[in-house]
């Protein structure tokens, strides 16, 4: 069985669709659902985070002493989004307290994946899947890093 | 109350100023809400002895202080957090709010703190200000 939308692009096969298309928890159990993300470029990321910038970029933004998001941590959130692997959902992006950019990929509260780009040429990740979670550091220059879109597809399958 | 340990069931808001902590769609918390920095601790106001409308008026008192608007808070129990194995403690001194409190026994390693930031704000309802969204 296939389920799919139109003007979507393919990213993995599962018995849930984040887009509430269809309702897995009907299927049989060895049905097979396509599950199709709307297309995005890199462009629409980009205006985002310039977006993200503007409102975050001076200290205190959240009211509670935030530093605001440095030159740095834009330029490497950048370098980020052109290393994202094509087919990859669409993360939402925000600010931390500490002035780094975090992406978001996310299905519900307990069903997500942030990570954290530090200017020191680091990412920060921390993942929810119902009990389970998943958290680390790795070195970040110009590559995505395998391990984490393992664990973004993860958020989209059950 | 600044020496009333705060008991398991008591309920804690976390106040929210941004909106950018707010998932719109769903109006759930982000977990960057609840991440504490620069001091490891997350100031929070105990929901005791208060009516709602004094607990709204704490979180207005905060806002115009800062500067901010009023966007809503996120509401969780002292247990909750402590199923982190975080702590909340009663934290009132000259220049707080009143009824603040602290979440304390943060990590040091940022993954580790947006690991229990997330379950916080999995476990968090994000109540708006009244007209604020």
């Amino acid at each position: 069985m296939r389920i799919a939308a139109l003007n979507s692009e393919i990213y993995s096969r599962s018995s849930y669709t984040p887009a509430g298309i269809y309702r897995g928890d009907s299927l049989p159990a060895h049905a097979e659902v396509i599950i199709w993300f709307p297309i995005y470029g890199p462009d629409q990321l980009f205006a985002d985070l310039n977006n993200l910038m503007f409102d975050c970029g001076n200290p205190g933004w959240d009211g509670h002493n935030a530093e605001g998001i440095s030159p740095e941590s834009y330029r490497l959130a950048r370098t980020f989004i052109h290393s994202l692997p094509p087919g990859i959902p669409r993360p939402t992006i925000s600010a931390d307290p500490d002035g780094c950019v975090t992406f978001e990929w996310q299905l519900s509260p307990r069903r997500l994946v942030l990570v954290s780009v530090h200017p020191d040429y680091r990412i920060d990740y921390a993942a929810l899947f119902g009990d389970a979670k998943s958290y680390g550091s790795e070195p970040f220059f110009d590559k995505f890093p395998t391990g984490l879109f393992d664990l973004i597809r993860r958020v989209y399958q059950i | 109350m600044g020496d009333v340990p705060v008991d398991d069931s008591e309920r804690l808001s976390r106040m929210v100023l941004t909106e950018k902590h707010v998932r719109k769609e769903s109006m759930t918390l982000k977990p960057e809400a609840f991440l504490p920095y620069k001091h490891v601790e997350l100031s929070v106001i105990r929901h005791r002895d208060l009516s709602e409308e004094e607990l709204w008026d704490i979180g207005r008192e905060v806002a115009q202080e800062r500067g901010r608007p009023l966007v809503g808070r996120g509401d969780f129990s002292a247990k909750d957090a402590r199923l982190q194995n975080l702590d909340a403690v009663p934290a009132e001194a000259p220049g707080l709010p009143r009824n603040h409190a602290d979440i304390i026994g943060w990590p040091p390693e940022k993954p580790l703190q947006m690991l229990r930031a997330a379950e916080i704000a999995a476990l968090a309802v994000f109540i708006p200000t009244p007209h604020a969204i």
